[in-house]
């Protein structure tokens, strides 16, 4: 394990992939379809509520220090509550992997690719993750660290040179559809900091056992940032009608960039950007599966399955037919698996195994936690 | 290399679309006094989308829009309507949300085929600097496709274009 252990920093940039990604896909056009031109006002309590949130997982992840939340699930229900646990969060990253792999081949097949077959560009990605996989865990996070920044400067040099393009008064009626709208449905926009995910399994790689609340908190900060920038970005530079229809919004944001006749087209940098970016969060979660599988099975290696996990997210990502079921996938189903999955059992499970922790330590005294005993 | 799109009331289908393609290789640079040549092409479709795919049939390259500067809609046209082109023209990713909108008072042919630059050799480069004349000029306006789609959507605000 000490080989895997990883900085706060490496922390940081992991949890970020998933909001950078998101945003590159699909999540800003989604808040701004369910929160029309109260979306800034929805994205800052969506971000308050996660932050109230974050804090909330600290505390109860402080009891079990260096435990991820397979770990904590064996010690409140044993070993098959433990199974359980891992086959959700299996099934969870195999199918982000998947549905973010085909959404994004398919965004790069409409831009640059319209005579490629998708599977085609698909595969190009899975060799990659292959790859990267094979190289390993550490080499991985740390390339992550390395792009992060430019990762997020895109996020934001995007909003800054579209300045001139924004209509401001598009936040106006700043409630948007009303104040329940906004406050009360509103927050299931919450899955955007689906990020959560691997905060669960991050303590048993963390160089620092201390480390987890500033790396829960900097990172769900730095996300709420991004996506405020992404969801400004698009509210102000287009009508809502046209930001739902694109494929790319933030991509269609780009292309409004230029200064003077000299520096045009900057798009196709920016998609450079993001393709890299992609390929680091599908790595970073096809990591996480296979390291949940592993777990699950005892093994000792996980090197030989990669390629066969790899098939099967093929095989799933060409499950939707066409965009109209890919799109329903990626912003109703996604959205109700991270609520339910991350915000949901997960925080349900915390709290009753620290319910369980409580009542033994009330009965013995003091019970000491680790992985040993468990 | 496609430069410019004209858009006319058609005779016997809905549209009449002009095409200006630059000929390849042709950068002037053999010949500094002479203007580039270009090549016009006149088709009539229901959409678009026909449009293209027809000049595709008889053109010997993949028509492609991504080099597309200025759409020019004649005045008849206007005053008929031309969201649905502005709509099709905004879906295709081809198409550069800062490409010009030109009204003619002419027909959109006439426009195109009359289009002599006297100080500019290369018609692309013409097409590209003309509109922005409106930086040290009054009598004209920079007018972007995004901006004029915008405008099309917006419940405040009217759609305009530069009127030549």
């Amino acid at each position: 394990m000490a080989d895997k252990k990883i900085g706060n920093f490496e922390a940081i940039a992991l949890i970020l992939t998933v909001i950078v990604n998101h945003v590159v896909l699909n999540l800003p056009k989604n808040i701004i379809a369910s929160s029309s031109s109260s979306s800034i006002i929805n994205v800052l309590f969506i971000s308050i509520i996660a932050v109230l949130i974050g804090y909330f997982v600290c505390k109860l992840l402080e009891r079990f220090p260096k435990l991820d939340i397979l770990d904590i699930a064996n010690f409140l229900g044993g070993k098959w509550l433990k199974i359980l646990t891992g086959i959700l969060f299996l099934g969870y990253f195999l199918f982000t992997v998947s549905v973010v792999l085909r959404s994004f081949s398919e965004g790069l097949k409409i831009i640059f690719f319209p005579r490629s077959p998708v599977a085609a560009i698909m595969i190009l990605f899975l060799i990659t993750i292959i790859i990267t996989n094979k190289i390993g865990f550490q080499a991985i996070v740390r390339s992550n660290l390395f792009m992060m920044p430019i990762f997020i400067f895109t996020i934001l040099f995007i909003f800054f040179a579209n300045v001139g393009n924004f209509t401001v008064q598009r936040m106006l009626p700043l409630l948007g559809n009303g104040a329940f709208t906004t406050f009360f449905s509103g927050l299931s926009n919450l899955f955007a900091f689906g990020g959560f995910a691997y905060l669960y399994f991050l303590p048993p790689y963390l160089k620092d056992d201390k480390g987890l609340k500033k790396i829960t908190f900097a990172s769900i900060i730095i996300s709420g940032i991004c996506l405020l920038f992404s969801v400004a970005t698009l509210l102000f530079l287009s009508p809502n009608s046209v930001i739902t229809e694109e494929v790319f919004p933030l991509y269609l944001a780009s292309r409004n960039i230029e200064f003077g006749r000299f520096f045009q087209r900057l798009d196709a940098v920016f998609l450079l950007i993001w393709i890299i970016s992609l390929t680091a969060y599908l790595s970073i979660s096809f990591s996480f599966a296979t390291r949940v599988f592993q777990k699950l099975l005892n093994f000792e290696y996980t090197k030989w399955y990669t390629a066969l996990f790899c098939l099967f997210i093929f095989g799933f990502a060409l499950i939707p037919k066409n965009m109209y079921e890919l799109i329903f996938v990626e912003n109703v189903i996604y959205q109700y698996v991270v609520l339910i999955l991350i915000f949901g059992i997960s925080l349900a499970l915390l709290v009753f195994a620290n319910i369980k922790y409580n009542l033994l330590e009330k009965k013995k005294g003091a019970v000491s936690i680790d992985k040993a005993s468990i | 290399m496609q430069l410019l799109f004209g858009f006319d009331v058609g005779d016997t289908e809905r549209i009449k679309v002009t095409f200006q393609f630059t000929m390849p290789n042709s950068s002037g640079e053999n010949n500094p006094g002479e203007t580039a040549p270009s090549v016009i092409d006149t088709v009539e479709a229901a959409c678009i989308e026909s449009a293209v795919n027809l000049v595709n049939t008889f053109v010997s390259k993949e028509v492609n829009l991504s080099h597309c500067k200025i759409v020019v809609f004649s005045e008849e046209m206007a005053k008929q309507g031309i969201s649905k082109e502005i709509y099709s023209l905004m879906n295709k990713v081809e198409v550069r949300p800062d490409t010009n909108i030109i009204i003619s008072t002419s027909t959109a042919e006439e426009y195109i085929t009359s289009v002599k630059p006297s100080l500019e050799n290369l018609v692309a480069k013409f097409y590209e600097i003309l509109p922005r004349s409106s930086e040290y000029t009054g009598y004209t306006s920079d007018i972007h496709l995004i901006d004029f789609f915008n405008k099309l959507e917006s419940m405040s605000e009217e759609p305009i274009a530069i009127l030549r």
